[in-house]
């Protein structure tokens, strides 16, 4: 066996291994492996190695998608944080400003006119 | 050489501009010096008002000036580009423009001529484009398109016109950009993790796969479009290097070509539907002249006129475009003399094998992709030998019932049949031998894919074991360590230390058990294990060395491995065109091996190592130590696995071989070293267990003996007391008699009891009563008895046969008590 064709087999038992295939066939091919048909072998390898390529490019897409997601809403608490300590802040400026004065105080100081 | 084919591809990409209108900068490979301004096209339905033979003229040269600019920018690319093929192609269209131009502006196509051809006129000027195929340049879409604007009685539009070898170079333009773009999106995303990639390279990323889907699209928008055989064709070439292998065997010329033929053909079809309509329409208005529909006839009169006009229009395209057509192909068969570089050199991939080319040679492909087209062509071969092997059977059969179709007496005709038969049933057997051939690589190959396969599973078996949260996902710490290290840190996440459980450790009383188990089966307990861990470690020593031969020698190498480097070295040098060995490319080369190698065996020698580990797991599953302990601990494997390295790592010395004792040796010590231990504790259970037997044995032979002893003095006695005389003359009484013999036979002093028995059966045999003095019987055994005892007179004759046996009886038991 040349080491050419030794690579390719080794690169087949590691995308078959790899593989998300069923037990059963996986089974199957590597039973059957060494009278398959040459053709056939280079097809299996393309075969496994483009579903290799689509599941890491999904799983990239898939972590990429959930670090956006987690930083959206660092981004979303953040904010309304903010929001909350602004509005908070607007308040206690209020308060500060125009204290709370008993209930029965009356409400403005209208000045009494004396009949 | 290999140049030459670039215009060719740039070229066809020019002709087809980018679907998506992107930049050139924006990753495309069309280059902006390649692709001079296009000149306006027509559109195809535009239905201008008939233009006057000066304005025909003087569009005809402002064409032809344009033309001829872009001609000369062209050329200059071409020259700087040492494009010699082409700049030669280019000149002579040059020329040809020129010339044409000038006869215009001299007014050899004087307005008259031009309006009494002005279709004619006008098929010259728009078939230009397509007049020098050769040249490589020039737009292919536009021939169609520019013929076609003039035939406003027709809404064709330009697709419908493109032969297919166009639509199919336009398809896989798309198809290798589309391609281009995915391989880009991948190779950006290759060996970088979420975690690490800054806003800027997910926008980058982003911008990528977005131009990668959209640029897909298209290239599926386009391929629908085509027959479903061309399309399953294309869609065959599922990598970006098979499409641009086939760009590059549809050279322009191929393209221009055939884009000419299917153009002639189309209007070949117009011209006869034209025939048609012209002899409908003459037959329309002899009826309407004949009858009373003279005005019918006027109107037809003028559509036949168009009609005949188109006709003699389509007459003069096609004969142009024949005698183009002739010259082109002189042009391309000048162009392919011998010496001179062919741009179409690239290799279809089925011949691939039997006749790699000079390119192939010089630039050679993957070794990987010689297999494939070795295999891909062994698999054709056998397709046709199927075709071929169904075609005989046909023949054969045909040939047996024309041979039974001949009549008896046509013995020559038959036998002629038959040899023909035979010869096919010959062909038969041959095609049958050849297709019989057995398939596939090869039990080795089946074997190095299993190897590689149980390495990788179990890798990931370690790996998946490990806990892996969301967080590890989202770009926490590395999940899969690599493979070396994972067998180190697998004890426990960070460095923690790992609980010890009830299994992995074993107690004083678990040892005590074990033992005792051993004991209680005679040492089998013991034994066994110690033998399976010896058999299977051995095995797995052996395994170990028997890859450890893959590791390659880096240094110290024997002198057949030195020789070959060398001489890979050399090939390689003198690929690269170095005569002498003195070039320190020499040793940069070597230094390139080297590194190869070292990378080959750093995965090798990983790979061995989990291999190894694996079969461990897997062999010595249920093994467990002295005390009932787990043994194959993570901590033993890891131990086990750096040992192991050390050893692999030292064998990549040319002075180091790979030894199964030694390798053994490490996975027997580290795995657990009081092994042999078992084997001394068996010895002892078997020991006990012969102790035990004996003392059992003993004691059970000890008691056969006395019983065997003791029968035989008995019966000793009894031959002794049979020989002496059984009767006897009364001395005194019974009782003093019976006492006397018991005495004189051993008993030395008998009990009344003893006494009484035999006494008792004296008296029975003699037949004496005893009595009492008051004549009370004192025995009644003897109440059958005539005389009476008291009153027995001295010599009474006794019978003592039974009393003697009685003695004997009475000696044996004594003698069995005593023993």
């Amino acid at each position: 066996m040349s080491q050419t064709t030794e690579q390719l087999a080794v690169r087949i038992g590691e995308l078959l291994a790899e593989s998300s295939l069923d037990q059963k066939i996986k089974d199957v091919i590597l039973e059957r492996l060494d009278a398959m048909p040459e053709d056939l072998v280079f097809r299996l390898k393309d075969a496994l190695e483009g579903e290799q390529e689509e599941l890491e490019g999904v799983i990239f897409d898939i972590e990429l998608f959930i670090k956006e997601q987690d930083e959206r809403w660092a981004k979303l608490e953040e904010d309304q944080q903010k929001a909350a300590s602004s509005m908070a802040d607007e308040l206690f400026e209020k308060l500060k400003d125009h204290p709370v004065t008993s209930v029965d105080a009356p409400k403005d100081e209208t000045p009494v006119q004396q009949p | 050489m290999v140049s030459t084919k670039k215009p060719t591809i740039k070229t066809i990409r020019a002709e087809f501009p980018d679907p998506l209108s992107k930049p050139a900068t924006e990753g495309m490979l069309i280059s902006p010096t390649t692709i001079p301004e296009q000149p306006p096209v027509p559109s195809v339905v535009e239905s201008s008002p008939e233009p006057s033979p000066e304005n025909r003229v003087s569009d005809s040269v402002e064409s032809l000036n344009a033309q001829i600019e872009r001609e000369q920018l062209l050329l200059e690319h071409d020259r700087i580009q040492r494009l010699s093929i082409t700049v030669q192609g280019d000149e002579q269209k040059l020329r040809d423009l020129i010339a044409r131009r000038d006869a215009l502006v001299q007014g050899e196509a004087t307005p008259e001529s031009a309006s009494a051809s002005a279709s004619e006129s006008e098929s010259e000027s728009e078939s230009e484009p397509t007049s020098s195929p050769v040249l490589g340049h020039e737009t292919i879409s536009r021939a169609p398109v520019s013929e076609h604007s003039i035939n406003t009685s027709s809404e064709q539009s330009i697709e419908s016109l493109e032969p297919e070898s166009v639509k199919e170079t336009l398809v896989l333009t798309l198809q290798e950009e589309a391609f281009s773009a995915r391989r880009e999106m991948i190779a950006f995303r290759h060996g970088k993790k979420v975690a690490d990639l800054t806003p800027e390279q997910r926008a980058q990323y982003k911008q990528l796969k977005e131009t990668s889907q959209a640029k897909r699209k298209v290239w599926m928008a386009e391929l629908d479009k085509l027959p479903e055989e061309q399309q399953d064709k294309l869609k065959e070439l599922t990598k970006l290097q098979e499409v641009r292998d086939r760009l590059e065997t549809m050279t322009s010329e191929q393209v221009v070509d055939q884009a000419l033929e299917g153009t002639l053909e189309s209007y070949r079809d117009e011209l006869r539907t034209l025939e048609a309509q012209i002899q409908e329409m003459e037959r329309l208005i002899r009826y309407d002249k004949d009858t009373v529909r003279r005005v019918t006839a006027l109107g037809n009169e003028d559509d036949l006129k168009t009609l005949r006009s188109r006709r003699r229009s389509l007459v003069a395209k096609i004969a142009s475009m024949s005698a183009q057509q002739a010259t082109s192909q002189s042009s391309t068969t000048s162009t392919s003399e011998p010496g001179t570089p062919v741009i179409s050199a690239a290799p279809a991939p089925e011949v691939a094998p039997s006749a790699p080319s000079v390119v192939a040679e010089t630039a050679p492909r993957p070794m990987l992709d010689y297999e494939r087209d070795r295999a891909e062509a062994k698999a054709s071969r056998l397709e046709l030998l199927r075709a071929s092997m169904s075609e005989v059977d046909k023949r054969i059969l045909a040939k047996t019932l024309e041979r039974d179709a001949f009549p008896a007496w046509n013995v020559i005709g038959k036998m002629r049949a038959e040899n023909e038969r035979n010869r096919l049933l010959d062909e038969h057997r041959r095609l049958d031998r050849e297709m019989n051939e057995r398939p596939g690589f090869g039990a080795k190959f089946k074997e190095a894919a299993a190897k590689a396969y149980r390495s990788v599973k179990s890798r990931l078996k370690f790996e998946r074991s490990r806990p892996v949260g969301i967080g590890d996902l989202r770009g926490g710490p590395e999940i899969v360590p690599p493979i070396g290290e994972s067998v180190e840190i697998e004890g426990g996440a960070e460095g923690e230390p790992v609980e010890p459980t009830v299994e992995s450790k074993g107690s004083r009383w678990q040892w005590i058990k074990q033992r005792l188990m051993g004991a209680g089966t005679a040492g089998w307990t013991e034994f066994r294990p110690a033998r399976k861990f010896q058999k299977e470690t051995k095995e797995v020593g052996r395994d170990v060395a028997s890859f450890a031969r893959l590791i390659q020698k880096e240094r110290d190498l024997p002198y057949d491995e030195a020789e070959d480097e060398a001489h890979k070295i050399m090939d390689q040098m003198k690929v690269e065109g170095i005569e002498s060995s003195e070039d320190p490319r020499f040793l940069e080369l070597s230094a390139e091996i080297t590194e190869r190698k070292v990378i080959e065996n750093d995965a090798k020698i990983e790979e061995i190592v989990v291999a190894a580990i694996d079969q461990l797991e897997e062999r010595l599953k249920q093994y467990k130590g002295r005390s009932g302990e787990d043994m194959l601990t993570e901590e033993n494997k890891s131990k086990i696995a750096t040992e192991m390295r050390t050893r692999l790592v030292s064998l990549r010395s040319g002075h180091a071989e790979a030894d199964v004792k030694e390798l053994t040796g490490v996975i027997r010590g580290n795995f657990d070293k009081n092994w042999k231990r078992r084997y001394f504790y068996a010895l002892i259970d078997v020991v006990l267990w012969g102790l035990l037997i004996k003392y059992v044995a003993g004691k059970l032979l000890a008691g056969k003996a006395k019983e065997m002893v003791a029968t035989k003095a008995g019966g000793v006695a009894t031959k002794e007391i049979a020989q002496e005389t059984t009767t006897a003359v009364l001395k005194d009484t019974i009782w003093g008699e019976a006492e006397r013999q018991l005495v004189s036979h051993g008993v030395a002093n008998p009990t009344s009891v003893q006494i009484q028995q035999v006494a008792l059966k004296f008296a029975q045999d003699s037949g004496v009563k005893v009595v009492a003095k008051g004549g009370e019987l004192l025995w009644p055994q003897t109440a059958a008895g005539v005389f009476k005892d008291v009153a027995l007179g001295k010599d009474f004759l006794i019978h003592m046969a039974g009393g003697l046996k009685e003695i004997a009886t009475i000696k044996t038991g004594m003698i069995a008590g005593a023993l």
